[in-house]
């Protein structure tokens, strides 16, 4: 273009030096910001990712607050039950030692009173709220309070239901708070598959304590028609038959010889005499064809009746103790599993925990790459600018001066 | 010798015309679409002499404007296509610039309300956690409002800056036709020479015109110019303007532009394309529009989707969960003046279109009566009679008929348009959240095997509280599952009522069915789900019970979490967030291309001005040097007046 009128030589001029004004400012906000973008058309799909990014952030945040609420749980869960257990154990050996033959039955009815107490703090500690006032083992029902009776009035009754808490902790991962206290304490399986609770079974067993019943156990043998070579175990010694017709083992510690008779009941005295004579931990007595053998020491274990021929039938009388104690055992062993339970929830709520930061961490870094500006590059762009927006004003002013008018 | 004088005086005249029309161009080398004159010179016709032709001197034959008229043309329709875009952008950016404000945006208060709704999912019972979760209610409430009121402002702006555009086109059409009638006396009392700076000004008033609308010019024989606009409505014909004026849309919030001419006037809202009015109402059509709707599809959606949950469960007192959020409204108005009337409700947010609808009914006696609902943004339509059903369910919407009659005419608002505006949050008592499930399951202690009940839902709560033949029953016991293994080839459970009514029977093999999701519909209640696992013994028993009391149940809390993520909207493709990210995308493309074009196009629009203005633009230096010469040229002459003075009085003196 040969010619250039004056009006737009000016405007061309000025038209550059706001291009690089808009520039240099863009610039400024982006550095005082320290984001490269201001707003979404700077780069509309880095936006919509960034939404996204926070969107997940915010997520996660809350993810680690319900972690922390389920962990904060979850550990008051298992300190409350490492009580229940070690008050179990000690009802345990309080048992043991009751039921020992030298107490006389007002030791045993000391016995049972702290028993009796112990069974109160347990129901107390099955009670146990959380921090934000919700009972522990009530279930769904998380302001009824779980369980009702005590050591007074000796029946106990469950008041929350088997409802179990989720907690997003992930996504795609749930953990259980808690566990519902009809698990914990209340459907324990006894020996014919009722259920029976912890509290029943420790008020029975301090009942029975207190009221001096025997603790022993004792098997019944009902012996009928014996025939020869037929052979009986009990506590590991083997009672050998024998019509007289021989060929029978040789009589030593474990291996004895017991002749039988026609009559069912002078089979059972020879028996009873041949248990008395062979092994002294028992108590044998005889009655007719019935040969009735208890353990000599009270307490633990059952008699090792085993391998009984068809023609002599054993009935094992339950006494309480011993079915007491096996409840304990149970419920000792299903706190544990519980327990076991909730250190694999609060090992999963660490790893969770892991998962979660070093999730955090790789979107606040993919954010950081999206959003945040490179300083350096910026700084220099910035100075850049800022050189080539005085050379274009500096231009401006030069050439605005040069007119023919100022040689007229 | 006379020649000489009259010679030297005719450069006299032309070179005092050409220095004036010098000091005219420099007067005007700031004036707005002022080309440079020039003046035409022309040797005078010379004298047959007996010495041959002698020159007579000069004489001006025209004062011409320097102009093209092709690089006008041009420079027009760039102007019309820059504006266009500077307008375009001048409102992208103010929505570009507000949505991406954290505090403005959607997107904090979705994830806020949502966290909150697990932080009641972490203790139920927990006013203050429930109170959170309110707060957070009323803050999406009040976001939807603030992007809502946004949308709104920008679009009584734009109604504002139409109307003012429109003013403006009016006032330039009556110019012009007020230019054309002196361009035409002028011409006429000239004998044809052409008024520069007429023309100038007409062509100034035609530029201004081309920045507000896409312009056309056709010149006339007598000087006139008639100029269209948009798609080719006349704005001056000749001496006579027409005028644009503004007049209410159906949409309430939305207006059309009427082209008046000779008392009638016909809507051109589509036609006016170009310009700012062009720029301006393709923005609110590409950007405000779809922004608004969208908007509005999320707050049916979030509203809708989270009432459906929230009924599904029960709140501290044991009470079914009342909608959390207004419930979705779609208005209708009735056009004509018989009887009936029409209800339309969202059933599907999913589904939801932007478009208005219309429904019209035949003259048919009823119930024969025939029925067509048409969809308004592309005029696709259904059709039936009334008798063969009543509720009519069409793009998300549920048409209920049963009270229109013959020959009614009803328009049916877009759905998503004021959606946003009405999003508000019901719920008030924290205790009114409902977090639990009216149900709860129970695993009989007597079970003795692996099986076991799990993750229970609840669907089309009917009633919270169970019905009344199972919630008299003693607990435990409400419906009850009892495995059978003669049920089914390979067992199943029998369903029960307490009272021992069969309720059906689910075919459970143990084998291949683990942990599938099964579903019992209790008829006044809703439908019961829930998973089957393990292995179940001849007899084992499952109870679904009545949570009463059940304040620390989060269940219905985690599936109203689970909305967040969920894919409810555009056919199920996207979550809340999803479509609010679509949002922001779309705002954030389209004002990045505005700028980038917009960009392009005053580029373009400074090279056509500039070759515009190297042909017609004043350039000082030029009109300096013109200054010099024609000056000297002046002096020049009078030299010649004063040597033919000389002459004259040498010759007198000779005779003297």
């Amino acid at each position: 273009m040969d010619r250039i009128s004056t009006s737009l030589a000016q405007q061309l001029g000025i038209n550059s030096i706001l291009l690089q004004q808009a520039q240099v400012n863009q610039t400024q906000q982006q550095i005082s910001l320290g984001k490269r973008i201001l707003t979404p058309s700077d780069d509309p799909s880095g936006s919509v990712r960034l939404l996204d990014l926070n969107q997940s952030i915010s997520r996660i945040d809350q993810f680690q607050d319900n972690l922390d609420y389920a962990r904060n749980r979850l550990s008051l869960s298992d300190t409350t039950l490492n009580s229940v257990t070690n008050n179990l154990q000690r009802v345990r050996e309080l048992a043991v030692q009751g039921f020992n033959g030298t107490n006389s039955a007002v030791d045993r009815q000391s016995i049972a009173l702290e028993m009796f107490q112990r069974l109160d703090e347990i129901v107390a500690l099955a009670n146990s709220k959380d921090g934000s006032g919700d009972y522990l083992y009530a279930g769904f029902k998380a302001q009824t309070e779980p369980f009702s009776g005590s050591a007074q009035t000796g029946s106990f009754s469950f008041n929350g239901d088997q409802g179990e808490r989720y907690l997003k902790v992930g996504e795609n991962r749930t953990v259980t708070d808690g566990n519902s206290g009809a698990e914990v304490f209340f459907d324990l399986k006894d020996k014919d598959g009722n259920a029976e609770s912890v509290f029943a079974t420790l008020y029975a067993l301090a009942t029975d304590l207190s009221s001096n019943r025997p603790a022993a156990e004792e098997t019944a043998l009902t012996v009928g028609t014996v025939a020869h070579a037929e052979t009986a175990t009990i506590n590991g010694i083997n009672y050998h038959f024998d019509d007289g017709s021989g060929g029978l083992p040789a009589a030593d510690a474990t291996n004895v010889i017991v002749a039988i008779n026609v009559s069912s009941s002078v089979t059972a005295t020879n028996f009873a005499a041949a248990i008395t004579a062979n092994d002294n931990t028992l108590n044998v007595d005889v009655n007719a064809d019935v040969v009735t053998v208890t353990a000599k020491t009270q307490g633990e274990g059952e008699l090792i009746v085993s391998a009984m021929p068809t023609s002599i039938n054993a009935t094992t009388v339950s006494i309480p103790l011993y079915d007491h104690l096996d409840q304990i055992d149970t419920a000792l062993n299903r706190i544990l599993d519980v327990r076991a339970q909730i250190g694999g929830r609060l090992n999963v709520l660490d790893s969770q925990d892991n998962v979660n930061q070093d999730f955090k961490l790789s979107i606040e870094s993919t954010k950081s790459q999206i959003e945040d500006i490179d300083m350096a590059e910026a700084i220099s762009r910035f100075n850049l600018q800022i050189v080539s927006l005085q050379a274009a004003q500096q231009a401006f002013v030069k050439v605005q001066g040069l007119s023919l008018f100022n040689h007229l | 010798m006379a020649d000489l004088l009259l010679s030297g005086l005719s450069g006299l005249t032309a070179f005092r015309n050409v220095l004036d029309t010098t000091g005219h161009n420099i007067a005007n080398a700031t004036t707005e679409g002022y080309s440079r004159q020039r003046v035409e010179l022309d040797a005078s016709n010379p004298q047959l002499t007996g010495a041959g032709f002698v020159g007579s001197g000069v004489s001006t034959t025209n004062v011409s404007r320097i102009y093209d008229s092709f690089l006008s043309t041009q420079f027009r329709s760039s102007s019309t296509a820059a504006s266009e875009l500077d307008a375009f952008l001048g409102f992208a950016s103010q929505i570009d610039g507000v949505l991406a404000n954290e505090n403005i945006g959607l997107s904090t208060a979705l994830q806020d309300f949502f966290n909150a709704v697990q932080t009641v999912a972490d203790d139920p019972s927990s006013i203050p956690a429930r109170q959170v979760l309110l707060t957070e209610g009323k803050a999406l409430e009040n976001r939807f409002g603030t992007l809502d009121q946004l949308f709104g402002d920008i679009s009584r702006q734009l109604t504002g800056s139409l109307e003012d555009q429109l003013n403006d086109v009016n006032t330039l059409g009556e110019n012009i036709a007020s230019i054309n009638n002196k361009i035409v006396v002028a011409l006429g009392s000239s004998g044809g020479r052409i008024p520069n700076d007429l023309l100038d000004q007409r062509d100034k008033l035609i530029d201004d015109l081309s920045a507000l609308v896409n312009v056309n010019t056709n010149e006339q024989e007598n000087g006139a110019v008639n100029v269209f606009i948009g798609s080719g409505q006349p704005l001056v014909l000749g001496i006579t303007s027409n005028t644009l004026s503004i007049t209410p849309s159906i949409d309430p919030d939305s207006v059309e532009i009427v082209f008046n001419q000779g008392g009638s006037s016909t809507i051109v809202t589509k036609l006016m394309t170009g310009g700012e009015i062009g720029g301006t109402l393709r923005f609110k059509e590409e950007m405000l529009d779809p922004a608004i709707h969208t908007l509005g599809e999320i707050a049916i959606g979030l509203a809708y989707s989270v009432n459906q949950q929230h009924a599904n469960g029960v709140d501290l007192d044991g009470d079914q969960g009342l909608n959390f959020f207004s419930a979705p409204v779609v208005t209708n108005f009735k056009n004509d003046a018989n009887l009936g009337s029409l209800s339309v409700s969202v059933t599907d947010p999913s589904q939801i279109t932007s478009s208005e609808y219309t429904v019209t009914t035949d003259g048919t006696a009823l119930p024969n009566t025939g029925y067509t609902i048409t969809r308004m943004s592309d005029n696709s339509s259904i059709s039936g009679v009334i008798s063969a059903g009543t509720s009519i369910s069409y793009d998300g919407l549920t048409f209920d008929l049963s009270a229109v009659n013959v020959n009614n005419d009803y328009t049916v608002a877009s759905p998503t348009r004021d959606a946003a505006d009405n999003f508000s949050l019901l719920i008030t008592d924290p205790r009114d959240i409902a977090v639990a499930l009216p149900i709860v399951s129970q695993k009989s202690t007597t079970n003795t095997g692996t099986a076991g009940l799990g993750n229970v839902a609840v669907d089309g709560l009917q009633s919270a509280i169970l019905p009344a033949s199972l919630a008299a029953a003693p607990l435990p016991a409400s419906i009850i599952l009892t495995y059978d293994t003669s049920l089914f080839a390979q067992g199943g459970y029998a369903i029960t009522d307490a009272g021992g009514n069969s309720l059906g029977s689910i075919d459970y093999d143990p084998a291949t069915n683990n942990g599938m999701e099964y579903s019992v519909n209790v008829t006044g209640f809703g439908d019961v789900k829930f998973t089957l696992s393990g292995q179940p013994d001849n007899g084992d028993t499952f109870s679904l019970i009545d949570n009463t009391g059940g304040t620390g149940d989060n269940r219905n809390a985690n599936f109203l979490a689970d909305l967040q993520t969920a894919l409810t909207l555009s056919g199920g493709t996207a979550s809340f967030q999803d479509l609010y990210g679509q949002v922001i995308a779309d705002v954030g493309r389209r004002t990045q291309a505005a700028e980038i074009n917009s960009a392009a196009q005053n580029g373009l629009l400074a090279q056509t001005l500039a070759s515009k203005d190297s042909i017609s633009g004043v350039n000082l230096d030029e009109e300096a040097a013109n200054l010099i010469r024609f000056q000297q040229a002046y002096q020049a002459a009078s030299q010649v007046v004063l040597t033919s003075r000389t002459i004259f009085d040498t010759l007198l003196g000779a005779f003297r």
